[in-house]
Order: C-alpha cells, then structure tokens, then sequence
C-alpha cells in the first residue's frame, strides 16, 4: 500500500458555502447548462472524439470477459429497455446499462485517463471517461440525442468530475473510480435530459452523496469488485438526475461535507471554477497503450524499446532490474494471480513485453497468465524506487529497465515519461489501431470501420442511435434471456 | 469456487459461519420472535413511507428501468429487479424515521435486512421460513459490523456498515456457500457511500437513499458473487477500519458471538421521529400524564439531554425531515396535537404557527454527565415553566421501546402496521398480511405475502 510520500500539504480553507448562486458549485451547473458546441474549441471536440472513440473500444474488449457477461445478461433482455449492453445483443435501462457498460470499460484496465496539470502532487489517475462514456450513451439513446449532446454532454461532465478532483484530495486508500466522476456522470446526464439550471445543481448535490468509497486493496488483491466502482458511479450519476427529477433534495453544502471532509480532508473551491470554459480537462487526459496501471507504462515502454533496438532471447535473460518512481515502485508482484493483479504488476508487464514481445489484453489473462516462460522471467525482475526519478514526478515520471543475460551482457533503456499524455500524445493511427484490435473481435471489422467513421464525424450525427446500433455484434440478435435467479 | 471452507479462519470466517448456522430450530424463540416483529415493524414503516409522492415518483423510476421484475415495490402494485425494488423500498423504509435501531450498534440494520430480505426471497422463490431465517442472520451481521465500526466524524451511518448486512441476508437467501458468502461480505464493503451525517439535520431526503442505495448495493454485491466476481481478503477491515472507519474492533463484533443476539437488543419505535429525541418526548408525555399542560401556558421548555441528542436543538425547522430531528419541534408538536407520529412531523405541522411559536421556547443543553452513561442510558430531562409560575420535571433514562426498557407489545406493532398501511393498503388485505406475517415461518412462499403487499 503506497502512502508513505502522500503527506498532503493543503491549506484547510474551513468550512464555505459551496452552493447556490455564484458558488462553486453553482458556477460548476451554470456553465453546465450554458455551455455550447460553438463554444468548444476545435482541439477540445478532437479530444472529446478520441475519448469517445476509445472507451467504446475498451467497452468492447472488457464485454467478453466471463464475469462482465454474466453481469450483462443478468441486467440486460434482448428487448430489456432504451439502451445498448455494449458487446452483447442486449438491451436495457439506463442505470442498467451504465452498470454492465462501465464494468466492462475497466475491465481491461486499458481505458484512458485524467491528471492534474504539472505541478500538482503526482497521485493515481483518474479515469473521466469509464464513468462519463457508460452513462452518456445510454442516456443519449434515451433522449434520442444528437453527436453534438454528446460531445457536449462529455465535456461538460468531464470538466465537473475533473474540476472536484482537482479541487480535494481523495485519501490515498480510496479508489478514485466511483468518487467524483460520478458527479461527472450526473452532469452529463443531466444535460441530454435537458434539466434547467437549479435542477443541475440539485443533480450535482445528489450525486455528491452517492459517492462511493471504494478500497484501492481491491485493485491490490487483483479482486474484481474493483471493476464495478466506475460502473456504479456511472449509474449514480444517472440515479442523481432521475433523483432530482423526483424533487429530491442534498445538502446546502453537499461538496463541503463531502470532499472537503468524509472523504477528502480539504477542498479548494476556486479550483473548480478557475478558467471554466477556458481551460479544458479532457485535453489533459491520456490514452493508454498498454492495459495496466498507468504507473507502470514508462517501464514496458522502455522494455518494448529494449526489444525494438535488441536481439533478447527470454531463456538468456539472467536478470532484469527495473528503477522507477515512488508510486510506480509499488507495482513490484513478481506473481500475480488474477488477471486484474497482473495489471498491477510491473514484473509481469516487462517480462510478457520480454518474452512474448507484446504487452496487449492477451498479455493479461487466460492463457498468458500459465505461461511458464514468462513467469519464469517476470520471477527475475526486481522493482526499486529511485529516488532521483520521484524527486522528477509530476512533471517527469520516468523509469529504467536493465537487462542482464547469462553471457554477460547487459541491455538499459531509460524513459522519461510514458506516451500517451498530452506531452507525447498517441498517433491518431495508434488510437485507431488500438481501437480495431478491441473492437473488431466483438463487432467485427465491418462495423468496427463504420463505428470509427462516424465517431470522427460525430459532431454531424442527428442521433446517437445510428452510432450504438453498431455496438452489438452482428448477426440476427439471439434472444439471451436467462434466468435471474441466482443460487449455486 | 469450491463449497468448502477455505483456511483463512479469521473474524468473517466467523461471522459468515454465525450466519449460515442459523435456524429456526436452533435459536432461542425469544430470538425468533424478534425477528417477526421486526418483519412486521419494518414492513409497516415501509408501507407508511410509500404514502409520500417522491417516494412513489422514485418508485415508478425503479419499476422502469427494471428489465426483469419480480420483486415487488410495497404498497405501489408495481414490480422491479430485486435492486431496484431494495432501492425504493429500502428508502421509503427510513423516510418517516420510524424504523426500528439498536442503540449499542448506533444505527438501524433491521431495515436493511428486511428490504433485502423480501426483495431476494421473492425473486428467489424462497419459504417464509428462510427469509426469517435470512433477516435474523443479516441482522446479526449488519449489527456486528456496527458495532466494531468507528465511522469518520461526520458519517451518517445509513449507507455505510449496515450494507453489510444487506448483502449476507440476500446471500443466504441465494443459498450460498460458506465460500460465496464471505466473498459475498467482501464484495460489498466496498460498495459503501461516502454519507454526510448533515443531510438529516438540514432535512435534506437523499438522506433517506443512503439506505435504500445500501440495501440495493446489498443486493447489488450478493449478485456479483454469482457472476464470479470477487472481493479483497477483509474489506471489513479495510473498509471500516481505515476508510469509512476510522477504527475497527474485531473482539467488540465478535463479543458474544452466537450468545448475545443483537436483534434482541433493539427497539422500535411509536415516535416518528430521530431515537435521541425519544427521551425528552418520553419525558414531557410523563409529565402530561399527570396534568394537562395548554401550549398557551408555556413560558419556556428546558431539556438537558447526552451529547448526540443535544445537538438536534433546532427550533425552526423547514421540512419533516428536519423536524424529526429537531427536539424542539417534536415537544412542541406533542403538546400541540397530541400525537407524535407521522402528522406530528408533516409539512403543514412544520408550518404550523402555534407549533413554531412554542418550538422558539424550547431550549436543549448538552449534559456531560448524562453523556458519560450513553449508550447503557440515554437520558433527558424536561422542565416545563408555566406562566403561572408552575414548573414540572421529569427525568427519562431511557425512551420507551427498549428491550430493557418499556418494549413494543406486539399489538402496540400490530397497530403501527395498520396505521402506517392504511394509504397504500386496503385494511381487509393489511389485516390478512399482517395475521399471515405474524406467522411468517408457516409460509411456503413468500411470494404471496409480497404480492398482497405490493397492493395494487
């Protein structure tokens, strides 16, 4: 468990109104409301697509693991509701469907991510869009909501999660997934539902509350409950707009007891209004190439580069030493269990990046996971802090990979920061590849070139429906009706 | 997953064991029959909260974005998943804060136990016999969670530690395991709410969601678990000894494990109100007992109670709510219409003039010493000054309801239920249900009994 290099140093601004008009908060559902597609800049709607784009992709991928299935046909009917299970022939309710699409999009643990600017404390990402994406589209199908709601939609709910968490500090044990992006969620919900300005506020106070507090050990033990956070989350967005609709109320001060007190010790409201409609978060979020713990990309990047630049045979390999940062350094398993623990395990990524000479969603599970020649590597790796790189971090978050062979030869490749972010952006071809190595195994490659086009050209789209129709495989729709009871 | 127990051998092990051990045969009837008045208290305050139009809009909402219904809303005629149905009747349960608590654990698992209960049995197709079997177990579950928790300052407990419980009453109702049901108690802590304890005081409903969300993510867990889903070694620990808690006691949870029932420790209540305003009520009743006190006649109300009731000394409270934990508005409702259930905290009684003139004369104190004898007492006192210069006082140690004190009769139970029916039920159908609920064991399918509940 990291935490020791986590002593937050805030100024406790007290107690604070945070709501009503010209708070925080009211600023926050103000622009909401306001804000429009002729008001974002052309970067912001590229950002937005990209996003999009590659949280159906990883939607896709995560659909067909074993658990997110059953989870799928338990919430989902062939003729279940107004929303699509993304991979299955299955249809739902919003909250429904936000549930069984947000457990699959962190399933891979390949989906993109939000960091502060340079110069904040370096703490795990968050992840806007697994709660952002699963919520939007299913609410947007219900509204019959047009390409420019959603981009709008999506970075009105990405500035809200964002901003919250930029403005507190969750504590370090707790989970991001499944906090402030649910309020992003409700944001984006509220917004295709059309909710006028007090309604907004009303929906972000309600959605405060249903904040979960998820343990980061979940994600440690590799157990997969942890898949569930941001889904949920996204379903409390949903709950939070369909709540104030009802003419239920949240606190005055919803943001105040909650992230500036049960779940974060402080808050900075000025953080969440500062540059709003300026400065734009989701252009801060980055793409993952590989599907593990963001930490732990510098070092498989640098692995990858090693095998680019050299001739290594894996059954030569006598040593492998990994140098990272202070967070990255706690990514050390050398034996992960579960294909979710193999995603937190820099040993496991460098080694399958070594022997296998990939680091994809293969690279993670079933098969992989027995392989004997690369546990059998991945048991040589050691992990160390450096602490030269962790005094780099935020701005740098490097890592070093030296390979030794039993002949006596030794490999090192050093990386600064992993591609991806905004300061090493991925190549609009990598996002594309990325996305048709998800999504054609599921929807095939037909729709998967269709669902690409017109995500790049959403902002012309007059209804969602033509995009989500796409998400299900093709072929006559089976009828997946299955029992609900449970028992074993 | 295998069936057999595996070697962890730690505190869940022991409570998930305590769990599946229990049966009707082998506890004491005492015990059982707790466990039918809580199934009948509960479902009354379920009913009476289904009266309420954001309930009844909240529950339409569940009933549509249910894809595979057949766990009933109570008291609506409508069905929905068993999450969702544990979602809208979970929080009607706790909207008139006339629930049944425990004063040890600090909260109120039976709620949780009973919403989850009926929710799952039904879906599950289970005998009346299990599903006591199943609220008794996640009773004692929740309530153990309870009492080795220390929630973060602030914390509404609703939505937090009694989730646990939720989710081991579905699990047993799931037939799980020994293995299933601990990763099913796993699964869930997590699945907690970061509550804010304000949201009650300020009369703020999503209050009342943080139960129904805990007993739907109850379920929500249990679900997971036959999906294959599982959940870290001890997320009770983690949970709520560092996250949501800021400490957790194993040896406290664990404390007579198996001898001392916790269900058999509660109370319920006949105030629609907040517990910690039970005891100036009680004691202001007592003294109305001995003479009639004219609201006109009031020149000022002095209450000293402990700490956590001290603090619930609003006297101008805007919604119903709010003014179930306002001390001061429930003495002067009392006095002014004589009752001290639902009405005394509706809205036209938070309007009420006459109500919020005598509410501005109550004035309530913090007591230390009253204080140091929490939870064992839990005392205040009442000095009425009338114009005339009379004064009364009366000391209460405990409210009425307690099972050491003055415990509910079971026709005092009886009485809420047909009371807090009557807006949602017809009285012919709540007398049956309430007889067949009585006799709940006999049951072969709860089905029928949530069918006639669910009214139409």
């Amino acid at each position: 468990m990291p935490g020791h290099d986590l002593v937050i140093k805030g100024e406790n601004k007290g107690p604070k109104l945070l709501s009503g008009e010209g708070s925080a908060v009211g600023l926050l559902a103000d622009y909401a409301v306001a804000a429009q597609i002729t008001d974002l800049p052309p970067e912001v709607i590229d950002h937005a697509r990209r996003v999009l784009l590659d949280t159906i992709g990883v939607i896709l991928g995560g659909s067909i693991a074993p658990e997110a299935t059953a989870l799928a046909h338990r919430l989902g009917r062939q003729d279940g509701g107004p929303s699509t299970i993304i991979g299955h022939a299955l249809r739902a309710s919003t909250l429904n469907a936000a549930l069984a699409n947000g457990t699959a999009a962190t399933w891979l643990d390949y989906d993109s991510g939000h960091r502060p600017p340079p110069g904040k404390p370096l703490l795990p990402a968050a992840h806007p869009p697994i709660h952002l994406v699963p919520a939007i589209l299913g609410v947007s199908e219900e509204m019959a909501a047009s390409g420019p709601d959603v981009l709008v939609a999506l970075v009105v709910g990405y500035e809200a999660g964002a901003r919250i968490g930029m403005a507190s500090r969750v504590r370090a044990e707790i989970h991001p997934h499944g906090t402030y992006h649910n309020v992003g969620a409700a944001v984006a919900a509220a917004r295709l539902k059309g909710v006028d300005r007090d309604r907004m506020e009303s929906t972000i106070g309600l959605a405060i509350h249903l904040t979960l507090m998820p343990s980061f050990e979940n994600a440690y033990q590799g157990r997969t409950v942890r898949n569930t956070y941001a889904a949920i989350g996204a379903t409390s967005g949903i709950l939070a707009s369909i709540l104030a609709t009802a003419n239920f109320t949240p606190e005055h001060d919803a943001i105040g007891s909650v992230f500036g007190g049960v779940i974060s010790p402080w808050l900075d409201p000025e953080r969440i209004t500062e540059e709003l409609g300026q400065r734009f978060e989701i252009t801060q979020g980055f793409i993952k190439p590989y599907p593990m713990c963001r930490f732990g990309h510098p070092a498989v990047e640098a692995a990858e580069a090693l095998i680019n630049q050299y001739e290594i045979v894996s059954e030569e390999i006598d040593t492998v030493e990994v140098r990272t940062f202070g967070w990255a350094a706690t990514l050390d398993d050398r034996e992960p269990k579960t294909d979710l623990g193999a995603k937190f395990s820099i040993p496991w990524a460098v080694a399958s990046m070594l022997v296998r000479k990939s680091a994809g969603p293969d690279d993670f599970r079933g098969e992989a996971l027995a392989d004997d020649k690369l546990r059998a590597v991945a048991a040589r790796i050691t992990v160390r802090e450096d602490p030269s790189y962790t005094s780099m971090t935020p701005s740098k978050r490097p890592a070093s990979v030296t390979v030794r062979t039993k002949r006596g030869d030794t490999f090192h490749w050093e990386v600064e920061r992993s591609g991806g972010g905004p300061d090493a952006p991925l190549s609009a071809e990598k996002v594309q590849e990325k996305f048709r190595s998800l999504a054609d195994p599921v929807i095939g490659p037909e729709q998967a070139t269709v669902v690409a086009d017109i995500v790049a050209n959403l902002h012309e789209l007059s209804d969602i429906r033509e995009l989500t129709a796409l998400l299900m495989p093709p072929g006559p729709i089976k009828n997946c009706r299955k029992s609900l009871r449970g028992g074993k | 997953m295998s069936g057999e127990k595996v070697g962890v051998d730690d505190f869940i092990d022991d409570l998930t064991e305590l769990a599946r051990s229990i049966s009707l045969e082998s506890l004491p009837l005492s015990v059982v029959h707790e466990g039918r008045r809580t199934l009948v208290d509960a479902l009354a305050v379920i009913l009476g909260g289904m009266g309420e139009p954001q309930v009844r809009a909240l529950a339409r909402q569940m009933a549509a974005a249910s894809v595979g219904p057949c766990s009933s809303i109570l008291g609506t005629g409508q069905l929905a998943d068993a999450m969702w149905a544990a979602l809208a009747n979970g929080t009607a349960g706790v909207w008139h804060e006339f629930d049944a608590g425990n004063r040890f654990v600090g909260g109120h698992p039976a709620i949780y136990a009973v919403t989850v209960g009926l929710a799952v049995a039904e879906r599950e197709d289970t005998s009346g016999k299990r599903l006591l079997e199943g609220i008794i177990a996640g009773y004692e579950v929740g309530a153990r969670v309870g009492l080795g928790t220390t929630l973060r300052p602030g914390m509404d407990p609703h939505g937090s530690w009694p989730i646990v419980g939720a989710a081991a009453t579905a699990g047993l109702l799931m037939d799980y395991n020994h293995t299933d049901l601990r990763e099913t108690i796993n699964v869930s802590t997590s699945l907690n709410l970061a509550t804010s304890c304000k949201a009650a005081y300020e009369g703020a409903n999503i209050r009342n969601v943080y139960a129904g969300f805990g007993a739907a993510m109850g379920v929500f867990a249990s679900d997971l678990v036959n999906d294959g889903f599982t959940g870290e070694r001890d997320g009770i620990s983690t949970i709520f000894g560092g996250i949501a808690g800021v400490y957790f006691d194993v040896d406290k949870a664990l404390d007579a494990i198996g001898q001392r029932w916790e269900i058999e420790r509660g109370y319920h209540k006949l105030h629609a109100c907040a517990r910690c305003v039970h005891s100036a009520l009680d004691a202001l009743i007592a003294i109305t007992g001995e003479e009639e006190i004219l609201p006109e006649e009031v020149e000022r109300i002095e209450v000293r109670t402990y700490a956590m009731a001290a603090t619930m000394n609003n006297a101008a409270p805007e919604s119903a709510l709010e003014a179930k934990f306002s001390i001061p508005h429930a003495l002067a409702s009392y006095l002014v219409l004589k009752d001290t259930g639902i009405d005394a905290y509706s809205d036209s009684a938070v309007h009420d003039q006459k109500i919020r003139a005598l509410a501005a004369k109550v004035t309530v104190r913090n007591d230390h010493e009253m204080n140091a004898r929490t939870p064992v007492e839990q005392p205040a006192t009442v000095r009425v000054e009338l114009r005339d210069g009379r004064v009364q006082e009366r000391l209460v140690r405990l409210p009425q309801g307690e099972f050491d004190t003055k415990p509910r009769s079971d026709d005092d139970l009886s009485d809420k239920f047909k009371r807090l029916s009557s807006n949602v039920l017809d009285s012919d159908t709540a007398a049956t249900l309430l007889d067949r609920l009585w006799h709940i064991e006999t049951e072969p399918e709860v089905r029928e009994l949530t069918t006639m509940g669910r009214g139409g």
